[in-house]
């Protein structure tokens, strides 16, 4: 099992080098990676409508790497992709191509950072006794999860590479990514566009609603644990 | 009871947020369509992207991708040449040197337009990114002007606006044909440019434009300037403010007015200047087609002000 774990390590920390360095010894490759970059800082989804659509009958596809890709290369606009995807597609079937591209580049970063991470952290958490960490995230991780994927202003990507280092398991962190990102995707989708002004600021009131419900009870089941575990010496 | 309460709350929360949320909305609705009856910019270095696919198949038009290879390659017009400013720049001198990023010296300029197959018989039609890339087709456009050259245009819109007009896109553009006879460009006409010696000579001769975004005006250092700051007494009207929501240029009045309201009229004698004299130059064309004929672009710009002259923070 350890040796699989660290096979597992060596191939993606291979990839990784092999990908930086295919970057800088194949002009092509790096003309090809500018040029994503480009599309994206050009901050303008008429541009990443006709890129997507230029691939023809790959144009889903090609999203959908895309997706993945940007998931990965952290700094890149999500929602980019999703208007663009609602503007070629359609705006439910964009929905669930953008929801589902965007469940396989979480659950990337989630393996990724699980692979090469979660060891350096299992450490410090033991070294500096902080299993309490641990526990907090095996036990209401999804619900965490949950209340970070509810709030548009907190880093997608961010939290699948975050998830990955702590002790919850995967099926929790996807399941609550998959219910966390569905109102944003769907509005995004929707509207096929940034939102302005009143919209955006409903949009985004109705997120954080959402997430203050789940994290009030998310306050409340850890309190009445708590108070379980007060009240048992007692009755000794 | 406890959970009744919290109810309560919410949905009293959800009420004034659906209250208050509503009516921005259907106000948002009403504003966006327009485009059509909303007058546009005219000028004679400016053509729509209407005009681009009924003259794409002329064999007279070369049409340039300002944005660069990069940018062509994640999509172009069919047939654009990708080019960047740089290409046509004198960019021998390291940045913060007299001259750098500045217009090439004749000879050397006829050389860089001769591999490029602009040559001056030809309809050249730039087009960049609008509000979200740095003005380079106004750049390109500004020096091939300076250089004698009849026939430069941008398209209003950019890109995008050519997306949207239906041309055909591809994934690259074109490589330049050298041209058949060399280009030959004899001298520069400074009508439009200035540097630093001839500014500082005869400062306070001229009303100052910083086109920059506020953030750099107000001293900040994003692009590796020497030292962050402003030339003294510039006023600063930010090179996206040319554009509406729409990446579309404002029509020559609503521009006009808004440099009159910064204090600019049109028989002033005005300098442009940016970091490198990119939007700069930009501003300048933009300028003078709204009537404003004594606009100069100070090629030089920050970059080499900052390093060599007084700076006001």
């Amino acid at each position: 099992m350890n040796n699989y774990k660290k096979y597992l390590k060596i191939g993606l920390i291979t990839i990784l080098i092999a990908t930086i360095g295919a970057y800088f010894v194949f002009p092509s490759f790096k003309l090809t990676l500018n040029s994503l970059y480009r599309l994206f800082s050009s901050m303008s989804v008429i541009t990443v409508v006709a890129y997507i659509r230029s691939f023809g009958i790959y144009a889903m596809l090609v999203s959908f790497l895309l997706m993945v890709f940007q998931s990965v290369a952290a700094p890149l606009p999500a929602f980019l992709i999703t208007f663009a995807n609602a503007a070629i597609f359609g705006w439910w079937q964009g929905a669930i191509l953008s929801w589902s591209s965007a469940m396989a580049g979480a659950a990337v970063c989630f393996f990724i950072a699980r692979i090469l991470g979660r060891d350096a952290v299992e450490k410090l958490t033991s070294k500096f006794a902080m299993s309490h960490v641990d526990i907090f995230f095996e036990k209401y991780g999804k619900r965490t999860i949950l209340i970070c994927r509810l709030l548009p202003f907190v880093s997608f990507d961010f939290i699948s590479y975050a998830a990955g280092l702590t002790a919850m398991g995967f099926w929790g962190f996807f399941i609550a990514t998959g219910i966390g990102q569905l109102p944003a995707t769907i509005v995004y989708s929707y509207t096929g566009g940034m939102l302005t002004g009143g919209a955006q600021k409903f949009v985004t009131g109705l997120l954080i609603l959402f997430a203050i419900t789940v994290l009030v009870f998310l306050f409340k089941q850890i309190y009445y644990e708590k108070q379980k575990k007060n009240v048992k010496p007692l009755q000794n | 009871m406890k959970k009744f309460a919290i109810l309560l709350l919410m949905v009293l929360l959800s009420a004034t947020l659906l209250l208050s949320g509503c009516a921005p909305t259907t106000n948002q609705k009403t504003t966006e369509p327009k485009t059509s009856e909303t007058p546009s910019f005219t000028g004679k270095y400016i053509v729509t992207a209407d005009y681009v696919k009924n003259n794409l198949k002329n064999s007279n038009v070369l049409l340039v991708d300002a944005r660069g290879e990069e940018a062509a390659k994640a999509g172009t017009v069919e047939g654009a040449m990708p080019m960047t400013w740089q290409l046509i720049a004198n960019m021998v001198p390291k940045k913060g040197e007299p001259m750098w990023a500045t217009i090439q010296e004749p000879k050397v300029l006829s050389q860089s337009l001769t591999n490029l197959g602009l040559t001056k018989d030809k309809e050249i039609i730039l087009f960049a990114a609008g509000k979200n890339g740095w003005g380079d087709d106004g750049r390109i456009a500004w020096e091939l002007i300076s250089a004698g050259f009849k026939n430069v245009k941008m398209v209003n819109g950019g890109y995008d606006a050519l997306v949207v007009a239906g041309l055909p896109i591809v994934r690259g553009g074109v490589a330049p044909t050298p041209a058949a006879t060399p280009v030959v460009v004899e001298s520069i006409d400074m009508t439009r440019v200035i540097n630093t010696e001839e500014l500082k000579a005869n400062y306070s001769a001229y009303k100052i434009l910083d086109v920059r975004a506020p953030k750099e005006y107000n001293g900040g250092v994003y692009y590796g300037e020497a030292r962050g700051g402003r030339l003294p007494n510039s006023i600063n009207i930010d090179f996206v403010n040319l554009f509406d929501s729409q990446n579309m240029l404002k029509s020559n009045e609503e521009i006009t007015k808004m440099l009159n309201d910064a204090g600019f009229n049109k028989e002033d004698k005005i300098i442009t200047y940016c970091t490198t004299g990119i939007r700069s130059a930009y501003f300048q064309l933009i300028l003078e087609m709204c009537g404003f004929n004594n606009v100069k672009n100070y090629d030089e710009s920050y970059n080499r002000w900052c390093v060599a002259e007084e700076v006001e923070k």
